[in-house]
């Protein structure tokens, strides 16, 4: 199972089907709340079969997961989610990057 | 089986999403100046045929090229796409999406092989004449030998859909693609399927039932509504918000969480999607254009002048229906904690353990 240092994170990617709809959205609230934990990371959306091949941390819906996990870089930690808003591992993965946690595939 | 057609279908949509403007522009196009249209006009109405045959095609074929080989697998995309458009006689979405991204493949064979080997000096002639050469030849062998098989194809496809309106049977389609929704196959059964299917349908009659099908925000609104009003914890406390993102937003995966972490709400889905595809087969509704995405005010852009009604009445249908049906179950079974799949994300999440 992936893991990285919360200070080594330089790259977040959020993966949906199309990379055009729910990604962007989830994306720009990740953003806001990176933004107020004081987390700078560079946060970008994809299509889950497109993943940046740079990408730290790939976030994608459990339903995804399987496909995102096969686009994704080798070592890249998948943290999956279940709500589209306010899901607490969303929260969780901010609150790692904010006090240095280590961070490890859900 | 289920991220094969995850993948197929976030290729097909991969090339028709970057796309939709064209789509939309076509659509209002055609719903303003088209005979029955919302403002009849001869002259502006010349460019729907040209748009839907060729543009749309192209477009299509340009992306798919490239998602696999950039500008250059753009190019050779178009260049073989115009093949599958002049050798067929409907429009060729399908093809499009088959020969943009083939023809970009065979380029960036010959590329990684070739192009190490390229003089000093060759490399812009190299680079013109391979894509020129290629994409000659591609285009010949897709003209002749591949066309008569995309024509047969879309023929098949396209009867089939007819069939499946003539005979009512378009409600049933209603519970494979709910299903297929909530596993996040949304997008590959509306852009890849039934947007191509509604775009040949509304070029003969100005409208087309297949925009209805997957996109209304009718059914996934009743099912928000029915957790505001039975639901309980956070699904209750996340139900107002999640309607405005999916109902006016138009980002349904908002909702496929709440079908998901509570199965038998599929149930309430079925009603809502049944009811209103059987009002809209019955009262012979339609859309002009796709309407990406799925919101209400996609819906309202993209009204035909005849029978505008109609669509909307089939969107309150669903919601309705779908709140009903919602509700009754929330009440008869509750959802519980250990349904939700909330703890289970949590407890996952702890880093270190395995799960």
């Amino acid at each position: 199972m992936s893991s990285i240092e919360a200070a080594d994170v330089k790259k977040i990617c959020l993966a949906c089907e199309a990379g055009a709809g729910s990604s962007l959205m989830v994306k720009n609230s990740l953003i806001k709340k990176a933004k107020k934990a004081g987390v700078e990371v560079e946060i970008v959306h994809s299509p889950a079969t497109q993943i940046p091949a740079d990408t730290d941390i790939v976030v994608t819906h459990q339903g995804l997961a399987g496909v995102a996990k096969q686009s994704a870089p080798e070592n890249a930690v998948l943290i999956q989610y279940l709500m589209f808003m306010n899901d607490p591992s969303l929260n969780k993965l901010i609150k790692d990057l904010a006090e240095g946690n280590t961070i490890t595939s859900t | 089986m289920r991220e094969f057609i995850q993948r197929v279908g976030g290729a097909a949509s991969g090339m028709v999403i970057p796309n939709i403007g064209a789509f939309i522009a076509w659509g209002l196009i055609t719903s303003l100046y088209i005979g029955p249209g919302w403002a009849p006009n001869e002259d502006l109405s010349s460019m729907v045929g040209p748009m839907i045959v060729n543009l749309l095609p192209l477009l299509l074929g340009y992306t798919g090229g490239k998602m696999i080989h950039g500008h250059r697998g753009g190019v050779i995309g178009a260049v073989v796409t115009m093949a599958a458009i002049v050798g067929t006689s409907s429009p060729q979405f399908l093809g499009a999406m088959l020969v943009g991204p083939g023809a970009a493949w065979v380029l960036k064979q010959l590329d990684t092989r070739a192009r190490d080997s390229v003089p000093e000096g060759f490399e812009m002639l190299y680079d013109n004449f391979s894509s020129g050469i290629l994409g000659w030849i591609l285009a010949v062998v897709v003209y002749r030998g591949l066309s008569p098989i995309l024509q047969a194809i879309t023929d098949g496809l396209g009867n089939f859909a007819a069939s499946m309106v003539d005979n009512g049977l378009v409600p049933l389609a209603d519970i494979p693609i709910e299903v297929a929704k909530v596993l996040f196959l949304n997008n590959a059964v509306n852009q890849g399927v039934l947007t191509p299917l509604g775009v040949a349908d509304a070029a003969e009659s100005g409208k087309s039932i297949f925009f209805l099908l997957e996109t209304n925000p009718g059914p996934g609104l009743g099912l928000l509504l029915a957790y505001w009003v039975a639901g309980t914890g956070m699904w209750k406390q996340s139900a107002p918000g999640s309607i405005i993102i999916h109902f006016f937003g138009g980002i349904h995966e908002i909702y496929f969480p709440y079908v998901l972490g509570h199965p038998i709400m599929i149930l309430a889905m079925w009603a809502g999607g049944i009811s209103a595809d059987l009002w809209f087969q019955v009262t012979n509704a339609g859309l002009v254009g796709p309407p990406s995405p799925g919101s209400i005010f996609a819906y309202i852009a993209m009204l035909p002048r005849d029978g505008a009604a109609n669509v909307l009445i089939g969107v309150a249908i669903g919601a309705v229906a779908a709140a009903v049906v919602g509700t009754i179950l929330l009440r008869v079974r509750p959802i519980k904690e250990t349904d939700a799949g909330v703890d289970e994300a949590i407890d996952t999440s702890i880093p270190g353990v395995d799960v």
